[in-house]
């Protein structure tokens, strides 16, 4: 079953709005007296549809569609915990969604305490001295940490020498991209066969060109990275920075904190770790934090706390400047606050601690089956391997495949790159054991599958609206949009 | 078994050489089209532009990857093939013929020397 | 706690099935050192009443358009949403999906990212649209990124009348590559063509222009867009305002190399200022350095019309440090409102919404323009907001108009603008009646006094 497309239902006369008769009616004759005719468009490039087939055209999209709200997602990474309602709810309240960036403070006390008390709260989870929380995703996250890193160097006179930033051959694409956006030249540190960073490697890489790490522990193998004191040293030693890419911070919430283990820029994925949608591929959310020495470099606006109340931060003269258009991605940052009063400290521990343990159950039950590269203890997330069933003309990717078929998302695959045929299982801390353990049914059956019907998985899904779709046909006859007539 | 042409000179980067009086006629080898896989895409840079060996001469994706080619030779693009604008599917299935990439005025054809022929080429695929 | 459901006895037989001795033992991987020793300092948790309450009275000390009168609009404006905007975008098939990279079980989110990208297409009168970005500004950043690498040059100008938090952005991204930004200085309220033509030389990559500009003037691209041609320099506009191309001709029918902005105006409350939604418009030329996610158009192996993320080897996860840009996650739910937006008002509503804009203010301009105290500087076409000059620090004004129950931009644009005497600019709505425009005339009135 597919869905037509919106313009397909459009017909001239059609109408899905409704407006007071009076400006319904304007007089054509005076617009063209305000703005020059010319400067008119003629038609603008919209379907005409009525209000029933909006909401049925949307909500047959939203079927043919998979969230967290209907079942299993362990994608890998990806951290598809439970979106609670009361989140939506909240962060939809008139006094606080309809808040305009330039009111003047006064107006919007309750909002910049909420604030505030949410970088405090984000302070003590990560033990850093300052967190900033307008970047709006990962990526920026790490645009805006690469930024600071640089500054801090030309700061101190050292801008030119530092050109390099290691990060591991394991790491999320987004981390060489960010710094090579900022300019930052790009040197690859290699992994053990646990996934770790290969500290022996890394001495060899270290010298004065050498700007900072990028890292994420547990890394992306979900394996934590017990050699972080010694690279700690390591860099500080040499004058270099450590970055914390946050995506990871699930497993670490309330056990262990990226401010104490050395780390001096960090950034979180609030859509992840702290609960709030996805919503398709944003809109996240990513507070960056930063030790003491490194605070002038935020970016600004930034608040801060005064006898008379909250307010804007005087600009820093040596901040990398702002990022933002307008503010922060404010209403994921209020879902975060009621997430975090919601789990309490204990709970936020408890979550950790469920997180971890649900990926090892599932390690452990799967490894033989699913070759496990990774012989060590996982954290929140363990990578299994599709690589024993090549012999049987089967990828990584149909078995994620057939595991549609069996009403679950599949795992991610083909991350990280260091692991062949990978595929890397999140549980989250939101599944039960029921969950868990039909889970590893559906895999160990899929195992037997593969091997007397590999048929199956080569052409599975076979129950979605559609099946795999061709991939080279969309690259080579590329339609990215439809042209109204 | 991928297909290797003797009368071609080879890269480590597997492109594939042909060299014609000072022009040098440069394409990827069968070897990496089936490595690539479907390929999507070839940029067709201007005619004109110098290059080194060993610089980025143009690049070229598939569906999953994207990849440089680099120049095996210094000299001066002199054409593209244009071809490959409309239909980049060509490198898969003419790799040494109607899928070439491009044509190098050759500024210093001492390094000619320094490229593989077939059968070290070969050899270097093996291992 | 009722999000998590392992119970204490699970937790007790999951450790035992797999060998381990206690949750202790699991964590024994990070260094005992590294190990917190008691909970975290966070208040006691709260139970979902508790929260509510809570929240409540946050919400409560904030005041808004929901219980003020506001005319502030410049970089996030107010608009009436309608129901079926909020009520399908909280289906939780959109909300609760991750990123579409199973395209088997994500046609939803990819077909209307696909209608999202069309419909922004054919509003900017464009060649094609990504998938979203952040926001108006970090969407004109990566156009002069994208345009600066695709010319090799690294001169870009950019009007003075771009709202200076963009500006600002700009300025951080260029900061880090070595892009020379120079101001184009203004003549009556718009760029100054005379400038224009005295500053493009052969090592500009790009001149950004934002329309309506920072004054609420709609900028003229007839004659600014030939003027670029000739010098084979890259036009980029950039639209804060999205409602404007209800009406006014886009940007692209003149020929400009992308348009970029901000589409919050379509069906997004201005939550404080975030998230909103950055749209990226550009040429085919362009199509292989564009930065984020594209859908396009493909069928199944059964030859069904299927949907599927492409031209992904662009991208950060596969390019890695030679990606186009960084952007990963970006705000795809927005670009979902947007849509069903879009759908909703269509050809025709957009357009009367956008006529109704330009008459409420228009009212607006002629109601304020005898108030003693008050002078509108510029006489240009606008589309709904327009620049004033205040007897009185603005900063007062408003402050004097809190009081009131009336809400005016806090938007400090006298340390841009010098050459302005206490500038503010006023944005009207279709939220905003004609008997609330008098009051805001009588406070203006009095408070000017």
């Amino acid at each position: 079953m597919t869905e037509a497309m919106i313009y397909e239902y459009s017909k001239k006369g059609k109408r899905a709005w409704s407006m007071p008769q009076k400006y319904e009616n304007i007089n054509e004759n005076d617009i063209n007296q305000w703005i020059p005719k010319e400067w008119q468009r003629d038609k603008i490039g919209l379907p005409e549809v009525s209000e029933p087939e909006v909401v049925r055209h949307f909500t047959k999209l939203a079927s043919m569609n998979y969230g967290i709200d209907i079942g299993f997602y362990p994608l890998g990474s990806c951290t598809m915990k439970y979106n609670p309602k009361i989140n939506e709810v909240v962060a939809s309240m008139d006094g606080l969604k309809r808040l305009h960036p330039l009111q003047d403070v006064e107006t919007f006390q309750g909002a910049l305490q909420m604030m505030y008390e949410l970088k405090q709260f984000l302070s003590e989870i990560t033990g850093m001295d300052t967190i900033h929380l307008y970047p709006a995703a990962g990526a920026h996250g790490e645009l805006a940490g690469m930024m600071i890193a640089k500054k801090y160097f030309e700061d101190i006179g050292q801008g030119k020498q530092r050109k390099v930033m290691l990060i591991p051959d394991s790491a999320h694409g987004t981390n060489p991209a960010s710094a090579a956006m900022v300019g930052f030249e790009i040197v690859e540190v290699k992994s053990t066969p646990c996934g770790q960073v290969d500290v022996d490697h890394l001495k060899t890489l270290i010298n004065e060109e050498v700007a900072g790490i990028m890292l994420t522990n547990p890394n992306t193998a979900g394996v934590f990275e017990t050699d972080i004191k010694e690279m700690a040293d390591l860099l500080h030693q040499n004058g270099s920075i450590l970055y914390y890419d946050g995506a990871n911070m699930n497993a670490l919430l309330g056990q262990a904190r990226p401010g104490d283990m050395g780390f001096d820029i960090i950034h979180l994925n609030l859509h992840k770790t702290f609960s709030t949608p996805h919503g398709g591929g944003g809109p996240g959310s990513a507070p960056i934090g930063v030790k003491k020495y490194l605070e002038p470099f935020l970016p600004y606006p930034d608040i801060e706390k005064t006898d008379n109340g909250y307010s804007w931060k005087e600009k820093h003269e040596k901040s990398i400047g702002r990022i933002r258009l307008a503010g922060p991605n404010f209403a994921v940052l209020v879902k975060t606050y009621a997430w975090i009063l919601t789990m309490g400290a204990e709970g936020l521990k408890k979550a950790s601690e469920d997180a971890v343990l649900n990926a090892n159950y599932i390690r452990e039950h799967l490894k033989e089956i699913y070759k496990d590269s990774v012989a060590c203890i996982c954290m929140h997330e363990c990578v299994l391997s599709a690589s024993s069933f090549e012999k049987y003309g089967v990828k990584a990717k149909d078995i994620s495949k057939r595991i549609i078929d069996y009403g679950m998302h599949p795992p991610t695959n083909y991350f990280p790159l260091i692991i062949p045929e990978s595929l890397m299982i999140e549980p989250t801390e939101s599944e039960s054991r029921q969950t868990l353990d039909s889970f590893i049914e559906v895999m160990k059956k899929i195992a037997e599958e593969a091997k007397t019907n590999p048929e199956l998985l080569l052409n599975a899904p076979h129950h979605t609206p559609v099946g795999r779709p061709d991939e080279v046909k969309a690259a080579k006859d590329l339609d990215v949009a439809y042209i109204a007539e | 078994m991928s297909m290797i042409k003797d009368d071609l000179k080879y890269t480590k980067f597997d492109e594939w050489v042909k060299i014609e009086e000072d022009i040098a006629i440069v394409g990827i080898t069968d070897y990496a089209q089936k490595h690539l896989g479907d390929i999507v895409f070839v940029e067709i840079k201007e005619q004109g532009e110098t290059v080194q060996k060993g610089e980025v001469l143009t690049s070229i994706e598939s569906v999953k990857s994207a990849s440089d080619i680099y120049a095996p030779l210094s000299g001066e693009i002199v054409e593209m093939n244009q071809d490959l604008e409309n239909d980049a599917g060509l490198v898969n299935q003419d790799p040494f013929g109607k899928g070439w990439i491009a044509k190098i005025k050759l500024s210093n054809p001492e390094e000619i020397n320094e490229l593989m022929d077939s059968e070290a080429y070969t050899t270097f695929r093996q291992d | 706690m009722r999000y998590l459901p392992i119970t204490e006895n699970d937790k007790k037989e999951m450790l035992k099935s797999i060998n381990m001795a206690s949750m202790e033992a699991m964590f024994s991987v990070i260094p005992e050192e590294y190990r917190l020793k008691s909970l975290l300092d966070i208040p006691l948790p709260l139970s979902e009443m508790e929260l509510m309450q809570h929240m409540e009275a946050i919400a409560s000390q904030n005041s808004s358009d929901h219980n003020k009168k506001s005319f502030i609009g410049e970089i996030t404006f107010r608009h009436f949403i309608p129901s079926i905007v909020g009520s399908l975008s909280s289906l939780p098939q959109f909300y609760t999906a991750y990123t579409p990279y199973q395209p088997e079980v994500s046609q939803g989110t990819l077909q209307t990212i696909y209608e999202f990208q069309s419909m922004m297409t054919n509003l900017t009168d464009m060649d094609l649209t990504n998938a979203s970005m952040y926001d108006g500004a970090t969407s004109a950043a990566e156009a002069m990124l994208m345009i600066c690498t695709y010319k090799r040059k690294n001169k870009v100008l950019i009007s003075d009348l771009i709202h200076p938090h963009v500006k600002e952005v700009l300025q951080t991204y260029a900061n880090m590559n070595n892009i020379q930004l120079q101001t184009i200085s203004s003549d009556e309220g718009s760029v100054s063509i005379a400038a224009l033509e005295n500053s493009v030389d052969k090592d500009t990559a790009l001149f950004l222009v934002q329309s309506p500009n920072v004054f609420g003037v709609i900028e003229d691209f007839s004659i600014m867009a030939p003027i670029l041609r000739e010098k084979q320099i890259a036009c980029g506009a950039i639209i804060l305002e999205s409602l404007s191309l209800g009406i006014l001709r886009p940007p692209g029918h003149y020929g400009v190399d992308v348009t970029v902005g901000e589409a919050q105006s379509f069906g997004m409350s201005p939550n404080l200022g975030g998230p909103g939604l950055g749209f990226f418009s550009t040429r085919k030329e362009y199509i292989r350095k564009i930065p984020g996610r594209i859908v396009g158009k493909t069928t199944d192996d059964k030859n069904r019309t299927a949907y599927v993320m492409t031209l992904r080897a662009r991208e950060q996860d596969i390019r890695r440090e030679k990606a186009t840009s960084n952007i990963c996650t970006n705000h795809a739910l927005c670009a979902l409102m947007a849509t069903i937006y879009l759908a909703g008002m269509g050809e025709v509503g957009l357009r009367k919404l956008a006529q109704w804009n330009v008459a409420v203010s228009h009212y607006a301009y002629d109601t304020l323009n005898d108030v003693p105290g008050l002078k509108i500087p510029f006489r240009k076409p606008f589309f709904n907001e327009f620049v004033v000059e205040l007897g009185q620090p603005a900063e007062n004004v408003a402050k004097k108009l809190e009081s009131k129950g009336i809400l005016l931009s806090g938007s400090n644009l006298s340390k841009s603008y010098p050459y302005l005497k206490n500038p503010m600019v006023l944005s009207f709505t279709e939220l905003n009646h004609k008997e609330e425009i008098d009051e805001l005339r009588d406070a203006l009135k009095e408070a000017l006094q």
